[in-house]
């Protein structure tokens, strides 16, 4: 059965001065899709987020979100119509509550702060920050705190899809089971997901099709399992004979 | 909501009615110029951390509000007779065409932290240059205000007890409307620009919207706090409403109380006009600038031992625990 279409992206290339950052990337996320992104450092997926967010223009190609173009849309725009985003270096506003933190999000829908923040409250159950530490500023919470503080900022802007870079980097082991588990929920809910990753077990578990970036074009696409059989996908990582293709 | 009867409403209503009655306990002139003077400061210290402490944009040209607002009702009642009750709202109109301005070009452009500071310096001095070089608007030599007509009309009044309490409810106004703003959306929108600006944008926030519905909403304020001053001194000149020096003065109070608290800025204005005021008078007339040493001294003090101002201290003292 054909599956809707969640977000497309054809054709982007965006160049920082002389480097070519990303070239002729397309891939698509099908609506309740997981997606992971992977690729040695400088491959471009930061880049590639930024683009499809709204935070950097590309130099040419288009981005389709259920149905709108998204090139040349605000983030704050981009936000509202159901695309949410999180932050590689873990974002928050350091001297609000956590809860303030997650109302921020809510307010994108809600005029009513305690609308808002009754939904708030919700998110943060749902995403396991336990009530003491709602009323903590955001910078006393630990890392994973505030990795969960940022998925939970993400869902209270009540987005389709979200694209989470690096949700896992600088967590134990035993914190990113918990967080593959927080992932999963989300998942449940019907939300699209494209994770950028460099946790392979975490990019396994999640991850329904996986699309490999390495110097700013799209390496390879295909089902996890696809990838780990894929010998080129090594060599690309330990930077032997990398082919251009 | 729920807990209308804090201690804190209750502190602040009593507060109010102290300064109601205290002009009927202290007489004396002096006393009561010091605490105009300092509701004045408090007030424009107010209208700037609504920009600066909430919003995060913080400026060192608050003076061209000021001034704008000062210069506009002056004028036209100087040529037209309109009566400054009316004037000060074209004066903040214009303020508040002039911050949109100055905010548009400045966001839209980028220029933060250190240098929206540089830019707005730039911009009073440039309108501080203009009206020194306007014949009709007095020049260098200013414009003095002299009544005719009725005074109450004229905004003018034979005793600076009613400068006082004209003032005093313009502080109160402040406050309430900050204390309102804060509630609701657009104050925690402010807020979130304030503590991380890319965050701001990815959670939905039109963050240059945002910005310019602060310098507007502090520049139309300013402006109003600049027709009060030109109609309770009588007189004013480029250099006392436009000069950096105002600029400067108008942000000291608020870091001195605490950037980005309600109460910060009277506050503030409290401590650092009556410390000003004291020291001018009792060691003003003798060795040339001693009591501007002790200002500076204090200011100094107050900017190593509390960095997050006097209600910093108060709420690490747990005296105003909460969001304030």
């Amino acid at each position: 059965m054909e599956q809707e279409i969640a977000l497309e992206v054809t054709n982007i290339s965006k160049s920082f001065g002389g480097l070519k950052a990303l070239r002729n990337i397309s891939f698509k996320v099908l609506q309740e899709e997981t997606v992971g992104i992977i690729g040695p450092n400088g491959a471009g997926k930061t880049t590639l987020f930024n683009v499809i967010s709204g935070f950097i223009k590309p130099d040419q190609g288009e981005v389709i979100f259920n149905g709108r173009k998204l090139v040349g849309m605000r983030p704050d725009q981009i936000c509202k119509i159901g695309l949410v985003r999180t932050f590689q270096l873990v974002q928050s506003f350091p001297r609000l509550t956590a809860l303030e933190n997650v109302m921020i999000g809510a307010l994108s829908r809600h005029h009513n702060p305690l609308l808002a923040r009754q939904e708030s409250e919700q998110w943060l159950d749902f995403i396991g920050i336990s009530r003491k530490k709602w009323y903590q500023v955001a910078k006393n919470l630990t890392l994973v705190d505030k990795k969960r503080l940022e998925l939970a900022r993400a869902l209270a802007a009540n987005p389709k899809l979200i694209l989470a870079d690096e949700a896992m980097s600088g967590l134990t082991p035993t914190e990113i089971i918990e967080v593959i588990g927080t992932i999963q929920k989300i998942k449940e809910r019907g939300l699209a997901l494209v994770l950028i990753e460099h946790v392979m077990k975490v990019i396994m578990e999640l991850s329904d099709r996986i699309v490999m970036l390495n110097f700013g074009e799209k390496f390879i696409e295909g089902t996890p399992s696809d990838i780990v059989k894929d010998r080129t996908v090594a060599k690309a990582y330990l930077g032997e004979d990398v082919p251009f293709v | 909501m729920k807990n209308l009867l804090t201690y804190k409403t209750i502190l602040f209503a009593f507060l109010i009615v102290i300064f109601l009655f205290l002009p009927r306990v202290i007489t004396s002139t002096f006393y009561i110029h010091t605490l105009i003077m300092i509701f004045y400061f408090g007030y424009l210290a107010s209208c700037w951390n609504l920009m600066a402490g909430y919003a995060g944009q913080a400026s060192l040209g608050h003076a061209i509000f000021v001034g704008t607002g000062a210069y506009t009702s002056s004028f036209l009642r100087l040529e037209i007779g309109l009566s400054p009750w009316i004037g000060m709202w074209i004066g903040a109109f214009f303020s508040l065409i002039l911050g949109l301005f100055i905010g548009y070009l400045t966001f839209r452009y980028r220029l933060k932290g250190h240098y929206f500071l540089l830019a707005t310096i730039a911009f009073a001095e440039i309108l501080k240059i203009l009206i020194l070089n306007i014949r009709t608007l007095g020049g260098g030599s200013g414009i003095a205000i002299v009544l005719k007509g009725d005074p109450f009309w004229q905004f003018m009044f034979t005793q600076k007890v009613y400068y006082y309490y004209v003032i005093f409810v313009m502080v109160i106004g402040i406050l309430l409307l900050t204390h309102f703003l804060l509630q609701k959306r657009v104050g925690y929108y402010l807020v979130a620009i304030r503590e991380n600006e890319e965050l701001a944008k990815a959670s939905g926030i039109h963050v240059l919207k945002y910005k310019l519905v602060a310098i507007s909403l502090s520049a139309v304020l300013t402006s109003l706090g600049g027709t009060f001053y030109a109609q309770y001194i009588c007189f004013i000149d480029p250099h006392s409403t436009l000069g950096i020096g105002l600029s400067v003065d108008i942000l000291i109070p608020a870091v001195v109380g605490g950037i980005g608290t309600l109460f910060g800025p009277i506050v503030g204005a409290f401590v650092v006009i009556t410390i000003a005021e004291v020291a001018r008078s009792y060691l003003g007339g003798g060795t040339g600038g001693i009591h501007l040493t002790i200002y500076g001294l204090f200011l100094i003090i107050v900017i190593v031992f509390m960095r997050t101002g006097l209600i910093g201290l108060l709420s690490k003292l747990s005296l105003f625990k909460g969001k304030t």
